[in-house]
């Protein structure tokens, strides 16, 4: 009777204590900025380990992406026991990939990496859990609304999100404290920077990536938002027509007077490129490039930049991210779980930072004052987050982007007017919306 | 002359088309049957994200939104300059060279190598290295003109007056080795004897090149013209790197535009009725040409 009631005992310490270690998560804890991140929901290594088993988990590939991640899940192995393995295919074929696993419903994949292009249709076809059924208050409570609500479907949410990038402008300070400007809030203070700061060849007033493709959507898309508006109203109404939109337009056309020749080709490399070599006093990018201009390897102008959110009536920011989610064919629910919110983890985000380049979507993140020291541009995304749209993913928005990077480069020319640009934009979005 | 037939038993015709079936088989299955089914599938409007869906019947509304598309008009124009002006560079320069490596008569094995390098290239990476050469402000090309005539920054593939010229040239740089490879090749298979002959009646080099190397190789000169216009309309991968068909649509061609059709628009429908009249286009040009060729036999 004694043995039994000491058993009784020893076995309710073990389970107070599993108890207490699978809460964990839901408590915060101090970012650092070190890459020995460890769970926050994992068990210490010396106690056996609540999880068990593989998870299969599905990114894309390429560096430093890929190897960052597998830093971080061999980090999860050695803290949860359970092992990842790490499905990585090429970007171009990620979506294809997943779709056709999960639409299988074998199970093949436990985690997967969407982009929000197919997050519709991967929750339209009921491929992804929602975070509720692994994620409690607190954890929920750790990010950023607007961010969280990227992943929004119907009212609930199926991912945690990750790689949040949006465009920013980021200014010379050692030429705006010459020239006695200030940090650039308005569209006329870009204007006139760039009109003063200008000089021929020499130094370009402004940069930005002009290139078909998305890059050039994005800045338009971003700049909207600054004046106020968005490609469509809460309705699904497209509004390419309205005022603002054309405001838009005409600013980014007196805007690219100033902007170095080519800039129409430019991707994101390019148009860093220029303003790494002394060239530009201000630069519109993507957070994601922002570290391209502090690395001494590939920057004359080191230490020179700070960086705003694009305003005018308002901050802006179109967010491009991805989101970790849990597959509802999962076998191993709790660990794709743990796994998942390990990723989205402000220390795990950190650490794919100071690698990558990307940010975080929790509070504690952008509130971490050591890594905005490091990463200025982070404060400046903090702005943007104020009043952010998601990147548009309904499905004939190729077409519709294909035309309104198509008119804007015609405008910037001066073959189309502002007006002309954005009615044609608007009658594409209206045709396919038929 | 009567021909003799010889007498093929039954079982050797059995055997023989036994032989041939796995080739047609694999003909009909891999080019006869999506072609088929691409005509089949362009009467219809479909979107590529509803693969399970009923599809609309639309008849011909495809092709004939071909004819009142400006995108489409603009894209064919394109193709048609890029298709024109590198046929005639890369013929005259290609000539002009294998020329110069025939007159030359060593073995040039070096030369030759060195000549196939851009060809043997992928045009992804071809691509890549000309967006380097053409970089306004730290491309070779404009610091070579900066430094000598004094040109400042040109956007070459960012300015829509110069985009196209410079698809051109890239073509140019990298598909005359083709050419040079065809004729030089048609070129060594002149017999000396004519040579001698043309020595002896006292003809000028230029009457040489005329009259005797040119005939003779007319029909290394049909086929490189047949081959390239084929693969000049197909033109993609390098507009795809260097341009993506803009700025606006000034190097926009039939198959970036078909491509973006089907692959980012996912209009499924149009999208092959585009590359249906690619085909179209591409058969009559090569029926033209084969029909030249057997003229001249």
């Amino acid at each position: 009777m004694k043995k039994r009631g000491i058993s009784v005992a020893l076995s309710f310490i073990l389970l107070v204590a599993l108890v207490f270690t699978g809460c964990g998560g839901a408590q915060q804890q101090e970012p650092t900025n070190t890459p020995s991140v460890s769970p926050s929901t994992s068990a210490s290594p010396s106690e056996e380990p609540a999880l068990s088993g593989e998870i299969v988990v599905s990114t894309l590939a390429g560096d430093p992406f890929q190897s960052s991640w597998r830093t971080l899940f061999d980090k999860f192995e050695e803290n949860t026991g359970v092992k990842v393995i790490l499905d990585a295919v090429p970007w171009e074929n990620l979506r294809e990939k997943q779709a056709l696993e999960l639409a299988s419903g074998t199970g093949s994949y436990d985690v997967v990496y969407v982009h929000p292009f197919w997050f519709g249709e991967f929750t339209d076809n009921g491929y992804l859990m929602p975070i509720t059924d692994y994620c409690d208050q607190a954890t929920i409570d750790k990010f950023i609304p607007g961010l969280l609500d990227l992943y929004n479907r119907d009212g609930k949410v199926y991912g945690l999100p990750d790689w949040i990038a949006t465009q920013i402008l980021g200014y010379r300070t050692d030429l705006f404290e010459e020239a006695g400007l200030e940090a650039p809030k308005t569209w006329d203070d870009i204007l006139n920077a760039a009109e003063k700061l200008a000089n021929g060849d020499q130094m370009y007033g402004i940069t930005f990536a002009g290139r078909k493709g998305g890059a050039l959507a994005g800045i338009f898309c971003t700049t909207l938002l600054s004046n106020g508006s968005w490609l469509m109203d809460e309705n699904g109404n497209p509004t390419m027509d309205t005022k603002e939109a054309i405001e838009t337009t005409e600013f980014l056309a007196k805007l690219s007077k100033y902007a170095p020749p080519g800039y129409q080709n430019f991707h994101w490399d390019e148009n860093a490129a220029v303003a790494n070599s002394n060239k530009a006093a201000m630069i519109m990018l993507m957070t994601t490039n922002a570290a391209w201009l502090d690395d001494p390897g590939r920057s004359q102008t080191v230490g020179l930049w700070d960086f705003v959110a694009i305003n005018n009536k308002t901050g802006g920011g179109m967010v491009d991210s991805y989101c970790w989610s849990v597959t509802k064919s999962t076998k191993n629910k709790d660990a794709a779980a743990e796994l998942v919110k390990f990723m989205a983890d402000t220390e795990s985000q950190i650490f794919l930072t100071e690698k990558c380049g990307t940010s975080g979507a929790t509070k504690a993140y952008y509130e971490n004052q050591e890594l905005i020291k490091t990463h200025p541009e982070l404060g400046a995304m903090n702005q943007a987050f104020a009043n952010s749209k998601p990147n548009p993913a309904w499905n004939t928005w190729a077409s519709e982007q294909e035309v309104l990077e198509t008119n804007l480069q015609m405008v910037f020319d001066g073959k189309m007017s502002a007006s002309e640009a954005m009615a044609q934009v608007q009658a594409k979005m209206l045709e396919n919306k038929k | 002359m009567k021909i003799r037939r010889i007498n093929i038993s039954s079982e050797e015709k059995r055997l023989g088309y036994a032989f041939i079936l796995p080739g047609v088989f694999f003909l009909g299955f891999f080019i006869f049957i999506p072609i088929i089914y691409s005509i089949y599938m362009s009467l219809f409007e479909w979107k590529l994200f509803d693969l399970g869906k009923i599809k609309t019947f639309v008849g011909l509304d495809n092709f004939i939104r071909i004819f009142s598309d400006k995108v489409f008009v603009t894209a064919i124009l394109n193709t048609l300059t890029i298709v024109v002006f590198c046929l005639v560079i890369e013929l005259i320069l290609g000539f002009i060279i294998s020329l110069s490596l025939w007159n030359i008569k060593r073995s040039m094995k070096v030369a030759q190598s060195l000549i196939l390098l851009p060809m043997i290239t992928s045009p992804v990476i071809v691509g890549l290295i000309w967006r380097f050469i053409y970089d306004p402000q730290f491309g070779i090309v404009n610091y070579v003109l900066r430094n000598t005539i004094g040109v400042g920054n040109i956007a070459w593939l960012g300015n829509a007056d110069t985009a196209l010229i410079s698809v051109i040239i890239v073509d140019v740089w990298q598909m005359t080795s083709f050419v040079i490879l065809i004729l030089y090749a048609g070129m060594t298979s002149i017999p000396n004897e004519y040579l001698e002959a043309s020595l002896v009646d006292g003809t000028t080099y230029f009457q040489t090149v005329r009259y005797m190397v040119i005939p003779s190789i007319s029909h290394y000169i049909i086929l490189v013209l047949m081959m390239r216009t084929m693969d000049l309309f197909k033109i993609f991968d390098t507009v795809y790197v260097l341009t993506r068909g803009g700025p606006g649509y000034a190097t926009e061609t039939l198959s970036m535009y078909t491509y973006k059709t089907s692959f980012q628009f996912y209009e499924m429908g149009y999208a092959m009725a585009l590359s249906l009249v690619s085909l179209v286009c591409i058969l009559m040009i090569s029926i033209s040409y084969m029909k030249l060729m057997k003229r001249k036999d």
